[in-house]
């Protein structure tokens, strides 16, 4: 035991503190860091000197910084966070919907076309009349202009979410090259004293749930630190080697155009990668299912198709056996009011062999006039038929299914929260406590440098014995 | 539960956000009205309303046809009581031409009853907005194709055909519409027929009985064939066929009189519906307004507590949220 190992003790109490103190005010500087998770400088007690009346500690040393980082709520978060997403893009989808389809209000389409039947109903009082028959053609025009306006919005809105589509793949792929990166800067720091892995880990997580907003990512521990990244299954990151995620878009006249994501490795191998929720799943949901036309599933498009092909089958069948005001002798002319070639919502239109009002079939005989069984029997199809009511139906299902992804959406948002509320309650700093670190560590501090001072004093002394 | 600058900060965000977005939507139903303001807010009640709406629709324009459909049966009517009037003129003339001392007149008498033929059926095509009363289903001029000897496009026309021992005056009154119903929807599926047809007033092929007052003028214009000589009395021959012609005039009468009433219980019915219909629109509005509209009362209490709530989270995050153990070190 030398007259240097207080001298010893002070300086590694005097070190230890520093960097407490340093720890603490790291912390405290990224107390709105996003992702940051608080240190602590974890102290220990060096080994002890064996002496003569047993052992004596030989001071304190910083063993290693300690994250609070939790890999549980981490991973419950990235779940949770892709779900919310999903179900956020849904709900924007079928606002849009909502909104295009002008419902509700009384601009709508369903006030269009009830509109349009009721002009018949109008004019079966005065079928003679020219200008009543001009109003059923200008309601018709203004449904059909509805038709073609919603039809070409709707289009819109599916153009947009590719194009969305193709800026989230970009997006994804560079955060995957990022966490790729990170992920060998974590490795190749996680072993190295004084490494900074810890700050890495702590972007990289930021870097995962931006991606996993994304693609709906899992993520499993790998070896000093890194991870291993998977889509539904497939490894697309692996330590620092990934694939390319790129848009693949394949046209067929029985689906009509779809899109898909696929996984490129480094070689240009290729591989159909179906994320299981997040914005990319959402997107390619509503693409190839609820606007595509062609879908077989629930699909806004079709349904729209199937009601202009009702209207215009229906009003056609009727308006073939009819007469027009001129028409005096039978056979019927078998006059179209709709283009029998325009079934869908794009291509609904009026048809040229009524373009002079005087020729709309309303009569069921010829050479009268005031005959309006034709007028009137299309007016009952509101009735008669469930076109109508199945335009209804399909409002009522495009509010239920944006209900429910509102309803998702705050569930999620409840869960997320309170999953990060808790794991804010273990990785973020709370000032209070790190002021009271600071005192701690300044006091330490203080004392170990009076430790030095006073060893010092004693050197001092024993140096001057001899004088 | 530790708590952390940031989960204080976010709760807080939060809290303001949720509050806001309620009184935001609050705002929207008081200034709207409307207590659904998206598909999503509950699907099941904006079915209902669209129901409601098709349905308030519908009826409005079926009372609204109804209502011209009255208007135009009044129009009948009036047509009808004015035949009637024209009828019993003829009737009357018919007996004072049987009465003594009439024999001087009897040409006089005829011209007048051809007047009053030519009146019957100036009243037979009667239009009510440019739409014939009693043609049928040919309403309109366009529609009524004259064949010689007819010459006009009126359903009904007074025509002149070759002189015969039977009709020494040639005259005949042609009907060139047709004896269809004209209907209109009464609800959304059956219907109600709103004209009287030529049959119904004037009898077979809407002329059997303008041939009655035609016989009464050859009779009392014409004897033998020739025009009547003054003072020519009725023999006793013409006297059975003024009394066969008085039999016919008399069927013509209550035919128009049973007619009118016919047309007069339509009114009553239609009018009925239309006081149904009215009172039918104006429940499904009030269905549709308890699904629709907002609760003024409700919704106001619901903003005010949530600016109450909003003023409140602001002044605790004011005081609350600023404040550290750094605050008190010095």
């Amino acid at each position: 035991m030398s007259s240097f190992s207080s001298l010893e003790i002070g300086k590694r109490g005097l070190q230890a503190q520093r960097l407490g103190l340093d720890v603490t005010s790291n912390n405290i500087a990224n107390v709105n860091t996003p992702g940051y998770a608080r240190r602590q400088a974890v102290l220990v007690e060096t080994t002890p000197q064996r002496i003569m009346a047993g052992y004596l500690g030989t001071g304190v040393l910083v063993d290693n910084i300690r994250s609070y980082r939790e890999e549980f709520f981490d991973r419950e978060i990235r779940k949770n966070m892709y779900q919310q997403t999903g179900y956020e893009v849904d709900e924007t989808v079928f606002q849009r919907i909502e909104s295009i389809l002008s419902e509700p209000s009384e601009l709508g389409l369903n006030e269009s076309v009830t509109k349009f039947f009721n002009a018949f109903e109008e004019v079966s009082l005065n079928p003679e009349d020219v200008a009543n028959r001009q109003y059923l053609l200008d309601t018709a025009q203004t449904m059909v202009d509805q038709f073609h306006n919603i039809s070409s919005r709707l289009s819109s809105l599916r153009d947009e979410l590719r194009s969305k589509f193709v800026q989230d793949i970009d997006s994804a792929n560079q955060l995957i090259s990022e966490i790729a990166d990170l992920n060998q800067k974590v490795y190749s720091t996680y072993s190295l004293p004084g490494g900074d892995a810890q700050t890495y880990i702590d972007q990289r997580e930021l870097k995962l749930e931006e991606l996993s907003k994304i693609a709906g990512i899992t993520v499993t521990q790998s070896d000093y630190g890194s991870v291993n990244v998977f889509i539904n299954g497939k490894n697309i990151i692996n330590q620092d080697t990934y694939y390319k995620l790129e848009l693949n878009e394949q046209i067929s006249p029985m689906t009509g155009t779809t899109i898909q994501v696929e996984a490129i490795d480094t070689n240009g191998n290729s591989q159909f990668v179906f994320p299981p929720g997040g914005e990319l799943a959402s997107i390619a949901k509503h693409f190839n299912t609820t606007l595509n036309e062609l879908s077989s599933g629930f699909s806004v498009m079709r349904n729209l198709n199937d009601y202009a092909d009702s209207i215009v089958s229906n009003v056609n069948l009727e308006m073939n056996n009819g007469y027009g005001l001129d028409d005096t002798t039978p056979p019927p002319p078998g006059r179209d009011f709709f283009d029998p070639a325009g079934m869908t919502a794009a291509s609904i239109n009026i048809s040229s062999d009524v373009a002079n009002p005087r020729d709309i079939p309303l009569s069921s005989a010829p050479g009268e006039p005031g005959n309006s069984r034709i007028a009137l029997n299309i007016a009952s199809m509101t009735v008669t038929q469930n076109f109508i009511d199945d335009y209804v139906q399909l409002i009522g299902k495009i509010g239920q299914m944006g209900k429910d992804a509102s309803n998702g959406k705050n569930t999620t948002k409840l869960v997320s929260d309170q999953l990060s509320n808790q794991r804010e309650s273990v990785i973020g700093v709370n000032l209070d406590e790190e002021a009271v670190n600071l005192i701690k560590f300044q006091k330490a501090f203080e004392a170990s440098s009076r430790v030095v001072n006073l060893a010092n004093e004693i050197l001092g002394t024993i140096i001057n014995l001899g004088k | 539960m530790r708590i952390t600058q940031n989960s204080i900060f976010t709760n807080f965000q939060t809290s303001l956000q949720n509050i806001q977005e309620r009184r935001y939507n609050e705002q929207l139903k008081l200034s709207t009205g409307k207590d659904i303001l998206s598909l999503a807010d509950d699907p099941k009640r904006v079915r209902e309303i669209k129901d409601f709406t098709n349905k308030i629709n519908k009826n409005e324009i079926i009372l609204s046809n109804l209502s011209n459909s009255y208007n135009e049966l009044a129009a009948v009517n009036e047509n009808v009581d004015s035949m009637i009037t024209i009828v019993g003129n003829i009737k009357q003339l018919l007996v004072d031409s049987t009465q003594i001392g009439a024999s001087k007149s009897l040409a006089t008498l005829g011209t007048n009853v051809k007047g009053l033929l030519e009146d019957l059926v100036k009243l037979a095509n009667s239009n009510y907005k440019d739409k014939y009363l009693f043609s049928g289903t040919q309403t309109i001029p366009g529609s009524i194709v004259p064949t010689a000897p007819e010459t006009d496009n009126n359903p009904f026309e007074i025509v002149t055909d070759a002189p015969t021992p039977g009709n020494p005056s040639g005259l005949r009154v042609s009907f060139k519409g047709n004896m269809n119903d004209r209907t209109v929807h009464k609800d959304s599926t059956t219907t109600e027929v709103i004209n009287l047809k030529a049959d119904e007033l004037f009898g077979t092929n809407g002329e059997e009985f303008f041939q009655s007052v035609v016989d009464i003028y050859n009779l009392m214009s014409f004897q033998n064939g020739i025009p009547r000589p003054d003072n020519q009395g009725y023999t006793k021959a013409e006297s059975d066929q003024i009394n066969a012609a008085h039999k016919s005039i008399m069927n013509f009468y209550d035919k128009l009189t049973f007619a009118n009433s016919q047309n007069g219980s339509r009114l009553n019915r239609i009018s009925t519906i239309q006081d149904q219909l009215t009172e039918e629109i104006t429940r499904l509005k009030d269905f549709r307004s308890s699904e629709e509209d907002t609760d003024v009362a409700r919704t106001s209490l619901e903003l005010k507590r949530d600016e109450t709530a909003l003023n409140y989270t602001l002044q605790i995050g004011s005081t609350l949220m600023s404040r550290t153990l750094f605050d008190f070190l010095t």
